[in-house]
């Protein structure tokens, strides 16, 4: 059931019972004060005729029920006289219940009229005689010697006929108030529920794989930020699927070159593997198929170290710790003892960073190796150690050949090589920036390089500074 | 080798059986879960529509509880406007008094003129004298009235209306001399007219066209108010009528006015049943 329908329903029933309380409260309420003001008027005039009728019975003299009888008669042919037929019926009893007189026909029972003795002076009754109802008001006749009581009985119908024309005509009243309140609280409520409906769509569509989708909801309302937060939501998942495909293509990328890397070997492997198992060969052109199927499975070997590290950087946390910057590059000094160009250093004796030394190390070294393989001009590899941003930034500068703008970007992607034949007869293979740009990213920092081709080359990694 | 091969298809058999209970049992829990949302709408329909209705017959339901109730037992009746208190409706004239002003006709009988019975003048003087040895009547002004009674009069009659009854006698100065005591004016009318309650006698209203400006009014109002008995009522209250010659006093309990007017040409004593509510209409304008 939508919500619009189930809001109206809503609506309308407590409107309906609100009314309908509402309705029965006033509709009593009016049928009490009107009863109220009945039984004020008639008791006034009830009052007027007690006396009458004691003066009557008074002037008329006599003790005995014979005189009280001719007098009540003579009394009642008087108010007929004077009001014909149209006049409240009365009657007298005493305090037993014994009717001594009575003009009031069968429609009030004596029943009634004995409950109105009994209801006294300070109270009044009422009766009901088929489809007529009557107001009994018993007052006791003063100046006799016998307790009598004076019971009219006043015709209020009109009353209970007045109330029930009140009911029908609410009733009606409240009908069409229900059917005019119900279409607009439809109205309403599907105007109100618009904004749900239109994030119902939205969501629909994402689940089709529409990440494009915007609810855009101005309302100023829950339902407002509702929709910037699904607007919100469904932007994270876009970027987080677009990000999963970079990362998916990049894999796929990665995998279609090693596959590449690997095949040129392995072609080459496999075929003077299959020359020599294919008959006798001379011993110096089997000497050459060994020394290529060495030479090659070798670099396989070689291939196969920095492809361990990688994956370790992937699927593992690095354990930082503090290493002092300066005995972190004597390490790499060290590890380079026949290094073709002079490796000069500028950096301060407290610089520290959190690092694992090992990888740091080798991130170090390998951009060192890459400077000097870019023949600096002057011979000559700098690095510097500055503070920068909460950190240390470091720089390994060459004044080799430089990269081009276009290769710059795709230098940091595994097998990348700028000049491939020449890269290869160094014994490279691709991946030693990749891993330098891992090993930075494990250490949460960051490698970036800067080139001016024929001008040198500048690679920038920054890292946290141990302590702070 | 075979055993293995029987055991992998039996289990194969297995998890096939298993999936495909649960797609059946996917498939009875989805229509179950159609049946529901197609039957909870309707049933949510369908019970706001009977609690609407419902709620259209409250006042109707609430009119017939209201009628049982009133056709079964007894109300209380609303209090009525100046009711005499209970002590007053003990005393006789209080109540006739008190009661006639509800009456339908409430007028004091009207008179016969010249019914030449003499009952009237006979009347007359009967009571006035009871008046005279209650103690009420001073001599100066009783006998004045004494005279004016002997003079022919042009009307006398009496008559009763309810439970009072009338006297009255009329008379011209023309023929008259100038016996002391009597006014003697050009065609003036004097009168003498008495109302008194039939049951105790006693006088409620005395006119008489006499020369009374010697009779001290306050201490005439006091004899009456005894005379009449109701010096049991203990909350007179004088009422000022800016004259020596008048006096008047009121009492709350027995909704009643008594009034002396002891003046050149007349001679006034009553007792008129009044509310609260008129007397401060009346006295306070």
């Amino acid at each position: 059931m939508r919500f619009a329908a189930k809001l109206t329903a809503a609506i309308v029933l407590l409107l309906s019972v609100t009314l309908s309380l509402g309705g029965a409260w006033t509709i009593t309420q009016n049928f009490t004060s009107a009863l109220d003001s009945a039984a004020r008027q008639y008791s006034a005039q009830q009052r007027r005729e007690r006396f009458a009728l004691e003066t009557a019975l008074e002037q008329a003299g006599g003790d005995t029920t014979a005189d009280l009888l001719t007098a009540a008669d003579r009394y009642a042919r008087e108010l007929r006289a004077a009001y014909g037929g149209d006049f409240a019926p009365f009657a007298l009893m005493d305090d037993f219940g014994t009717t001594f007189y009575s003009v009031m026909s069968d429609t009030v029972s004596y029943s009634d009229r004995w409950r109105a003795v009994q209801a006294g002076e300070n109270s009044f009754c009422c009766a009901e005689a088929g489809q007529q109802r009557f107001l009994l008001l018993a007052s006791p006749l003063a100046g006799q010697q016998r307790a009598l009581w004076l019971i009219n009985a006043y015709d209020i119908t009109a009353l209970f006929s007045e109330r029930d024309r009140q009911l029908r005509e609410f009733l009606l009243l409240e009908c069409t108030a229900l059917v005019l309140a119900g279409a607009a609280a439809a109205a309403v409520s599907i105007f109100l529920t618009r904004p749900l409906r239109v994030l119902e769509a939205a969501s629909r569509r994402v689940s089709e794989g529409d990440y494009d989708v915007c609810c855009a909801l101005d309302t100023n309302d829950e339902l407002g930020a509702l929709g910037e937060s699904f607007d919100a939501m469904t932007s994270a998942v876009r970027a987080q699927i677009d990000a999963l495909h970079t990362e998916t293509e990049r894999q796929k990328r990665f995998v279609a070159s090693f596959t590449h890397e690997l095949k040129t070997p392995m072609t080459s492997i496999l075929g003077y593997a299959d020359l020599l198992r294919s008959g006798a060969q001379p011993p110096e052109r089997r000497q050459r198929a060994a020394n290529h199927i060495y030479h090659e499975a070798s670099r396989l070997e070689q291939l196969s170290h920095p492809l361990m590290q990688l994956l370790g950087l992937e699927h593992g946390g690095v354990a930082l710790h503090p290493a002092p910057l300066a005995a972190v590059i004597g390490d790499v000094r060290r590890s380079l003892p026949e290094l073709p160009v002079q490796l000069t250093v500028e950096c301060p004796p407290d610089a520290a960073v959190l690092a694992d030394r090992a990888l740091l190390s080798t991130l170090i070294r390998n951009l060192v190796l890459n400077a000097a393989a870019s023949k600096p001009r002057d011979g000559t590899v700098k690095i510097f150690c500055e503070r920068k941003d909460g950190g240390w930034q470091i720089a390994v500068r060459d004044t080799g050949c430089g990269i081009a703008a276009e290769d710059l970007e795709k230098v940091l992607e595994p097998f990348y090589r700028v000049d491939p034949s020449r890269t290869r007869q160094n014994g490279g293979n691709g991946l030693g920036l990749t891993l330098c740009s891992e090993i930075a990213q494990a250490h949460g920092g960051t490698l970036r390089l800067e080139s001016t081709p024929g001008q040198g080359t500048t690679a920038y990694i920054w890292l946290k500074g141990a302590g702070e | 080798m075979k055993e293995t091969n029987m055991n992998e298809a039996n289990a194969k058999e297995t998890n096939e059986k298993e999936a495909n209970g649960k797609e059946i049992n996917g498939k009875a829990i989805n229509q179950r879960r159609k049946r529901k949302g197609l039957l909870a709408p309707v049933s949510v329909l369908v019970l706001a529509v009977l609690c609407s209705l419902l709620s259209l017959c409250l006042p109707a339901v609430f009119a017939r509880m209201q009628d049982a109730a009133v056709l079964s037992r007894e109300l209380p009746r609303p209090a009525q406007e100046s009711t005499l208190d209970e002590r007053a409706r003990e005393i006789p004239l209080v109540y006739a008094l008190y009661r006639r002003r509800y009456l339908v006709s409430p007028t004091f009988p009207s008179t016969i003129q010249n019914d030449g019975t003499g009952d009237g003048t006979a009347l007359l003087q009967m009571k006035l004298s009871e008046l005279t040895q209650a103690g009420v009547l001073p001599e100066a002004p009783a006998q004045q009235i004494q005279e004016l009674l002997s003079i022919p009069p042009l009307y006398t009659g009496c008559d009763t209306g309810g439970d009072f009854f009338a006297a009255e006698q009329g008379s011209s100065t023309k023929s008259l001399s100038e016996p002391g005591g009597l006014l003697s004016e050009p065609a003036d009318e004097l009168s003498v007219m008495l109302y008194w309650h039939t049951d105790t006698g006693l006088i409620v209203s005395l006119q008489a066209s006499v020369d009374a400006s010697k009779t001290d009014a306050n201490e005439l109002l006091r004899r009456y108010r005894a005379y009449l008995g109701l010096d049991v009522l203990d909350d007179w209250m004088a009422v000022d009528l800016e004259s020596e010659a008048k006096a008047a006093c009121f009492s709350p309990t027995g909704q009643l006015y008594l009034y002396c007017f002891a003046q050149e040409r007349e001679l006034a004593l009553g007792a008129v049943s009044l509310s609260l509510e008129e007397m401060s209409e009346t006295f306070l304008q």
